[in-house]
């Protein structure tokens, strides 16, 4: 035996316990529910091979509604999170970044919502939000509106709503993460953007902003993995079904009431169809993740 | 004392032991009290009550069953969710071994049959009702009366509200909107009548049939008396509404009787069946099988806990149910000390099956997944009567099959 081969063999010793226990947790309960989604179910049994007539069924009335509905929200999500959350926190970073004092204390302001729990978020939204509830008399007294206040249960506007708590609650990370970044661009750089008289947004623009492309594209994917698996805060605020009408129903919402049924009909599951949408919601999200990488490597510059 | 105490059990422990298993965590000490009853009749068994919460009940015993180590007997859930079960072959049917069960009403029994084979695979022990909760201080305070008619009931809405009285409490926001389905499973046969559900069975009706669409129309058109904000209040705010003494009139089940006096000892509180067009001494109201009690197939004393199944099934424990959870039992011969009890007893004799849950709660999308999640909608004038019945009907005609008669 060479020393190479002795070293790659150490080397999988090393990894080994880890892998296994990666084999056994991650893998194989992955690919034996991507194997599930070829069977026909009934219950917690499968009764036969069917090939693709799950991801079928999935394309087709009653399912089709409710699967592409619940995409388009994922989508929203994402485009929220990116308005509200991401380039809102681009923009407190880039302020908290130029005026040193407090900078530290404000961020870890900004940061706090992130170290509760979106259950306790939602739950706590839910109430402030409620009828009778602080916004509402908040709103109210500032005239900004009038009677009772139920944003949560308006198709209109339950989406939004929920995304931007989503948004609050995380708002301190793309802030931690810009920050961290702009201070890693050189002192000079900005000085010389400064004598050449550029302003503070044209500085964000045309500086910091190319020079923080690997920030963003690591914010980017993680808004995106998990805006694509949202399930805690509609499971908090708007229960399983994604109320009102399903206008806050996510993939995992849908994918919870196939696999574990929901009040209307527990016990009712349909976990061949659940599992194909797990299967289509995993390659959504590789995919896509994936692309974000390869798209952001090739917007990076280098000062 | 205590090593006394210690001795008892013991004793029966050296007779057969026969373990059931149940969801009804809030009833543990009112079932051992009922057992009791039957061990000190039969003291050669032994019945060993095991709870598991509702929420994974259901899991904990399919997954029991098929490793071959469930109970001798098993608390079942009702109608869609029994089938997969019995399909399984872990029940035996109890046609033959428990012949109470036939002589029970049909809207007990009919939850513990099976889809294959219509076998009985366990015995009911309570037929909920769908009914008004009222106030009725807050009734005499506002000088109004139970309600015979619809228009007597809207206009005693007026009164309340002209009293500054919140007439109705009712909420479904955040995914409670159950409740606002067994709303319409108040009002719907007043609207819809007895024989609606046979119909409806037969395909000789569908969802989008007038009487149905009027239904949902009339829970639409009582929106002026909700609560404030009624959209976005849920079930449990709406509960405290009523038992805060804030709301006159409440629609929910049966089952909501013990848990309104555990919360507030004080509330005088009555119930009636939802008045109709026109004054009716004998209203229907929708009622439903809660659950049952089944053999499972793989039990090793079979004849002893058909004892107990068959005593599950008499008259005796019915009474002995109704009294100690304060349930209508699966027998309405029975009486109550508890005057609104009472009453929902004597409702029990007038019966619908509870029209979503019965008839279309076999398969998704159920009617109950679309009511719950659209009737928001409807009542905040997003959608109309006619489309809400009209998506109901799509769902179900998805998997529905009319009974050949």
């Amino acid at each position: 035996m060479d020393k190479r081969t002795r070293l790659h063999l150490a080397a999988i010793g090393f990894i080994l316990p880890a892998l296994v226990i990666y084999a056994l947790f991650v893998l194989y309960p992955l690919v034996i529910s991507l194997w599930g989604s070829f069977f026909q179910w009934r219950g917690v049994r499968t009764t036969g091979f069917i090939g693709l007539g799950n991801f079928a069924r999935l394309f087709v009335f009653p399912n089709w509604p409710r699967f592409s509905g619940a995409f388009w929200h994922n989508v929203a999500w994402f485009v929220g999170i990116m308005i509200f959350q991401n380039a809102v926190g681009l923009i407190f970073a880039y302020l908290l970044f130029r005026r040193r004092r407090f900078g530290l204390f404000l961020q870890s302001v900004f940061f706090f919502p992130a170290v509760l729990s979106p259950v306790i978020v939602g739950a706590l939204w839910k109430l402030l939000l409620a009828p009778n509830g602080l916004a509402e008399w908040l709103l109210n007294s500032a005239g900004l509106h009038s009677g009772r206040l139920t944003v949560l249960s308006d198709g209109g506007w339950a989406l939004w709503v929920l995304t931007a708590i989503d948004a609050w609650n995380w708002m301190g990370l793309p802030v931690l993460i810009f920050a961290a970044g702009l201070r890693q661009i050189p002192a000079e750089i900005f000085e010389a953007a400064r004598i050449d008289g550029a302003g503070a947004a044209r500085i964000l623009g045309s500086v910091a902003l190319p020079l923080l492309v690997p920030a963003i594209s690591a914010v980017t994917t993680l808004t995106f993995i998990n805006s694509l698996n949202q399930f805690d805060i509609v499971y908090v605020m708007e229960g399983v079904a994604g109320a009102p009408n399903f206008a806050t129903d996510t993939l995992v919402t849908y994918f919870y009431r196939l696999a574990f049924g929901s009040v209307g009909s527990t016990g009712i599951t349909d976990t061949g169809l659940a599992l194909a949408l797990g299967t289509i919601l995993f390659l959504i999200v590789t995919l896509g993740t994936i692309f974000l990488l390869r798209m952001f490597d090739r917007a990076t510059v280098r000062p | 004392m205590a090593a006394g105490g210690a001795l008892l059990p013991r004793a029966a422990y050296a007779a057969d032991t026969v373990e059931l298993w149940s969801w009804r965590t809030d009833d543990k000490d009112a079932m051992r009290k009922m057992f009791d009853v039957f061990e000190k009749a039969n003291p050669d068994i032994h019945v060993d009550l095991q709870f598991t919460a509702d929420i994974d009940y259901q899991n904990r015993l399919s997954t029991a069953l098929r490793g071959g180590k469930g109970p001798d007997i098993a608390q079942l859930k009702a109608y869609g969710e029994l089938q997969p079960l019995v399909e399984a072959g872990y029940l035996d049917p109890l046609n033959d071994s428990v012949p109470g069960i036939a002589t029970m009403p049909q809207s007990a029994s009919g939850g513990a049959v099976a889809k294959s084979d219509g076998k009985f695979y366990g015995v009911p022990y309570s037929i909920p009702i769908l009914c008004v909760f009222y106030n009725t201080e807050l009734f005499d305070k506002a000088g109004i009366k139970e309600p015979t008619t619809y228009a007597e009931h809207i206009d005693n809405c007026k009164k309340l509200k002209a009293a500054g009285i919140i007439p109705i409490a009712t909420g479904g926001a955040s995914g409670t909107g159950w409740e606002l389905e067994l709303a319409v499973g108040v009002l719907g046969p007043s609207v819809y009548g007895a024989d609606f559900y046979d119909k409806m069975m037969k395909g000789q009706a569908k969802f989008t049939d007038p009487k149905f669409v009027a239904a949902l129309q009339r829970f639409k058109d009582m929106l002026p008396y909700y609560e404030d904000g009624f959209a976005g209040t849920d079930y449990t705010a709406a509960t405290q509404l009523f038992v805060s003494g804030k709301a006159a009139m409440f629609l929910g089940g049966s089952f909501e009787n013990g848990s309104f006096r555990a919360q507030n000892p004080n509330l005088k509180f009555s119930v009636f069946a939802f008045p109709g067009d026109k004054p009716d001494p004998n209203p229907v109201v929708s009622a439903f099988c809660d659950g049952s009690y089944g053999l499972v197939d793989s039990s090793g004393k079979k004849d002893q806990a058909l004892k107990v199944l068959n005593w599950m099934a008499s008259p005796d424990f019915a009474q002995l149910f109704a009294d100690s959870v304060g349930w209508p039992a699966a027998r309405p011969e029975i009486k109550s000390n508890d005057p609104v009890l009472s009453k929902m007893i004597a409702m029990q004799k007038n019966s619908t099956p509870y029209l979503t849950l019965v008839g279309y709660r076999w398969q998704a999308p159920t009617a109950s997944d679309i009511i719950q999640s659209e009737i928001i909608d409807m009542a905040t004038g997003k959608m109309t009567p006619e489309k809400l019945a009209a998506d109901i009907d799509a769902g179900v005609s998805t998997w529905f099959q009319p009974q050949s008669s």
